[in-house]
């Protein structure tokens, strides 16, 4: 592609994005008024251990420039931006051509599953999360061993917990960038498993130094009481039907009602993520960008279906992570053997 | 002139379908009440949709229609479907609306 046709390219999506969002009539909703309230003291947020505290300082900073919704709606549109620029340069990365990789940024474009990020003003914690998961893996994409990149990786990381706890999946997706792109020019000291067993040893110190396992488990309310079996039932099932409506989005909503849904489509749920397990596994050779898209997927919802939130059944903005995942897959798919070329090395641990 | 394949010209159907949707939905993000009512009419069972519909017809002063859905939210809170987390959260807090809404009735 010419320089011009990626200036087209973005001068038409930058069109898209600003009709479709800039809308002087919208206000706020659901849990936005919360965090007005929460971000009017003249005090700037903690940043330390406050959660979402990127979050908040963003909010705390426009109240007190006294911006309209507009104002807040605009961030989320410039940061969904940066993460349009983070899946454009990671499909890249992942050996995929260019106008694949503009395909990709369009599918998650103006796929109704964005919306949710980007129209949201409260999504604005996803967007940040996904911009340092994202970072995150770019980094870990190339030369992961260097101190340069491991510190990008760390501070990208930080950075998108900072905007939302939900970015601790980057300690899954991490290791999964460097085990199946596996850098040939890795030096021996540097096995493609050491970021497997960093991030497993960073996870089990984060979940002792929260009070253990039980409450991460119980992270939301501690009263509640859900059993682990029923919580992965529901879960499958919300992941399924957020599956079903990535392909063809006819209702999308916020808050579908999963408790109508009968055990024999929570079963089916169950079956759909074990098919998609499955088929990363099966393509991991022969379509190695499709089977890392599907991993990218599983391993990013995987944390829902432990961490219970019974309130909050998983949605479109908490599945925007792993769309992301499902529309790398679904590029490199319509790529047609013609994905990750001399980038994915045939003998890696892939 | 353009010239496209029949899976480019698909792939093209499918964003465009894709960018018409999304249009739609972020004008349902737009306002409380228009997004209460989209929930609501996607899962009409969910006593928690009702229950939303109810506080945001009664924040934009619709207090019949509010009063209305506010019933409707208690009433579903009873079925055997509903979980126990939500059982009882969105009775209370269907209840003590419902009392708003009477007494901002009595003011009229």
């Amino acid at each position: 592609m010419s320089v011009r046709q990626h200036v087209w390219c973005a001068v038409v999506l930058l069109i898209v994005l600003i009709v479709w969002y800039v809308d002087r009539a919208a206000t706020w909703v659901f849990e936005d008024l919360t965090w007005m309230q929460s971000s009017a003291g003249p005090v700037a947020p903690a940043v330390w251990p406050v959660p979402r505290a990127l979050m908040r300082w963003s909010w705390w900073a426009q109240v007190q420039l006294g911006q309209p919704y507009l104002a807040f709606r605009l961030v989320n549109l410039a940061l969904f931006g940066l993460v349009l620029a983070e899946v454009w340069w990671l499909v890249r990365r992942v050996g995929l051509s260019a106008p694949a990789a503009w395909l990709a940024v369009a599918g998650v474009a103006v796929h109704p599953m964005s919306v949710e990020v980007a129209a949201y003003a409260a999504g604005r914690s996803e967007l940040l999360a996904a911009i340092g998961v994202l970072a995150a893996c770019l980094c870990a994409s190339g030369g992961w061993w260097r101190l340069p990149v491991g510190i990008g990786i760390v501070l990208s990381l930080g950075l998108g917990i900072a905007g939302k706890e939900s970015a601790v999946v980057g300690l899954g997706l991490v290791p999964l960038t460097v085990w199946v792109m596996d850098d040939r020019r890795r030096p021996r000291w540097a096995p493609a498993w050491m970021p497997v067993v960093i991030a497993a040893s960073v996870a089990l110190v984060a979940v002792r130094a929260y009070g253990g396992l039980r409450a991460v488990v119980n992270i939301e309310l501690h009263s509640l009481s859900v059993t682990w079996s029923e919580w992965l039932l529901l879960q499958a099932a919300a992941t399924q039907r957020l599956l079903s409506q990535v392909v063809w989005p006819s209702a999308l909503t916020p808050d579908a009602d999963l408790d109508q849904v009968g055990v024999a489509w929570r079963l089916g749920g169950l079956a759909v993520l074990l098919a998609a397990a499955t088929g990363a596994w099966w393509f991991r050779r022969r379509r190695p960008v499709v089977a890392y898209g599907l991993a990218w997927c599983l391993v990013s919802v995987a944390p829902r279906f432990v961490v219970q939130t019974p309130r909050s059944y998983l949605n479109a903005h908490q599945f925007f992570l792993p769309f992301v995942g499902l529309v790398i897959a679904g590029v490199a798919w319509l790529a047609d053997g013609r994905e990750g070329g001399d980038k994915w090395n045939s003998g890696s641990a892939w | 002139m353009l010239m496209f394949s029949t899976r480019q010209a698909l792939i093209v159907g499918l964003l465009l379908a894709y960018a018409w949707d999304s249009y739609g939905y972020v004008r349902v993000w737009s306002s409380e009440l228009r997004l209460a009512a989209y929930v609501a009419a996607h899962a009409p069972e969910k006593p928690r949709a009702r229950l939303n519909l109810g506080r945001a017809l009664l924040l934009s002063g619709r207090l019949d229609e509010a009063a209305v859905e506010l019933d409707l939210a208690e009433e579903l809170s009873a079925g055997a479907a509903v979980p126990s987390w939500d059982r009882e959260d969105v009775r209370v807090a269907a209840r003590q609306n419902r009392l708003l809404t009477a007494a901002l009735r009595a003011l009229q």
